[in-house]
């Protein structure tokens, strides 16, 4: 006889499946370490989390977790309003749409690394992650919201008209629950992708206290362990607000569509 | 005053409506009725503007806020069905008036809060019926607004969509000649 199982039991069973296959890789690294045996090519997990502690303490961890976070954030959430704004006014204007889709192709298929020489070129390297990190975003909201309002459904629309729902009502009730999908698909994406677009820019700009510099002099100086545990870092910065960020998403969701009134 | 001269309205080589010409008096209710085809739901949502007609004119002399019952329900899908009545309210109108209205419907608070995509046929129909009453129209449209609500409920639903139409004008689309006698309606055959 086939026991079921209730939806918390699966949810429990879900997150020690996701905390096996996790053990398992550490396991691997741990393993490749040690057959590799120099610390210089590959240091084991444990010592890249001991470094990662002893980073966690010094005042330049967090003024490099704090430079790199302020800026290819402040690069993400310019480019969620512009990606937004533009997607509205694209899908009112088919000229805008015609004249915005050969820059976003162009943005899709360049390397990042060209924006990042150019912008170093135009810019300097100070606030390049602010850049690299807007560009890699913005078409990802800018298509995902347009085809999210593409795909609204026209007799809501006529509805709207017919009842003489206020442009605003209209903004949060119609269009915003159809919007949804598609606007947290597209930063999920773009969430990972500010974040390693924006390093990779510190790392070729060299941009003076941030966390790209410190993997530059890690990997200047051979560090593995250091090179690993600033990666680990990046990895749980973009984890974290990446959960946080979409949580604020739902929260939002679930006030509009008035579940647990 | 709702006044329509002259109006035709085809679809590529189908004649849909030709030359119609029809006069709805202030407070005054109408059925529309007719086989599948004959024109009636484009002739309503000529009326409310949704669709343009080939030829013709359409003059309201009163105030024309629309409230509507469409043959699809067209509810917002995510939303409950609480919320979804409350996008038409006025401003400043008294938001307990949803759930007394829903109740009069038989939409109960446990089924009001939950998502539109979740309740039956009938209660959706029902709901569309509490969002078109609660919008305080000046002019009621209904396009077969009781299709799938149960007999046992069906009473209830046309007293209070009747109750909420006195003294406006009311334009219905139905098959059924027994519903347009319960909304006291003058019937015209397209």
């Amino acid at each position: 006889m086939k026991a079921s199982t209730t939806p918390k039991a699966d949810y429990k069973k879900k997150y020690i499946y996701k905390a096996l296959a996790v053990a398992f890789w550490i396991i691997v690294w741990e393993a490749l370490a040690r057959a590799v045996g120099s610390e210089l090519i590959i240091c084991s997990p444990y010592k890249a989390f001991r470094r990662l502690l002893e980073l966690c303490v010094t005042p330049e961890f967090r003024s490099a977790v704090a430079f790199s976070s302020l800026r290819i954030l402040s690069g993400f959430f310019a480019a969620l309003l512009s990606g937004i704004v533009c997607a509205v006014i694209s899908s009112k204007f088919q000229v805008v749409r015609i004249l915005l889709q050969p820059i976003t192709s162009v943005i899709k298929a360049t390397p990042v690394a060209s924006f990042i020489i150019l912008a170093i070129i135009w810019f300097g390297s100070r606030n390049l992650s602010v850049f690299i990190s807007f560009l890699m975003v913005f078409p990802v909201i800018y298509l995902n919201v347009l085809e999210g309002i593409d795909h609204t459904d026209i007799k809501l629309t006529e509805m709207a008209k017919v009842f003489g729902i206020s442009p605003a009502k209209k903004l949060i009730y119609i269009y915003f629950p159809q919007i949804l999908p598609f606007l947290c698909s597209g930063c999920s994406v773009a969430l990972g992708l500010c974040w390693k677009s924006g390093i990779a820019a510190e790392v070729i700009g060299i941009s003076t206290g941030s966390v790209g510099e410190m993997l530059y002099r890690a990997k200047l100086y051979f560090e593995t362990g250091d090179l690993l545990a600033w990666t680990a870092v990046i990895i749980l910065a973009s984890t974290v607000f990446e959960k946080l960020f979409m949580l604020v998403l739902k929260l939002i969701q679930r006030k509009i569509e008035g579940a647990g009134r | 005053m709702i006044r329509l001269e002259n109006i035709s309205k085809s679809y590529g080589d189908q004649q849909v409506i030709s030359g119609l010409g029809l006069e709805i008096p202030d407070g005054g209710r109408l059925a529309i009725m007719g086989r599948s085809g004959a024109g009636k739901t484009t002739l309503i949502n000529i009326i409310m503007g949704l669709i343009k007609p080939d030829s013709g004119s359409i003059s309201f002399s009163e105030r024309r806020r629309f409230g509507a019952v469409f043959q699809e329900d067209r509810l917002v899908e995510p939303l409950t069905a609480f919320v979804n009545c409350r996008i038409v309210l006025k401003k400043g109108s008294d938001e307990g008036r949803i759930q007394a209205v829903l109740d009069s419907l038989g939409i109960t608070k446990e089924l009001s809060k939950k998502p539109v995509n979740e309740l039956s046929g009938g209660e959706r129909r029902r709901v569309a019926t509490a969002r078109m009453i609660l919008s305080e129209p000046d002019i009621f449209v209904l396009d077969e607004p009781f299709k799938g609500i149960d007999s046992e409920t069906l009473p209830r639903v046309t007293e209070a969509v009747s109750k909420a139409a006195e003294g406006k004008t009311l334009i219905l689309v139905t098959h059924s000649p027994e519903e347009a006698e319960a909304l006291g309606c003058r019937v015209m055959h397209l």
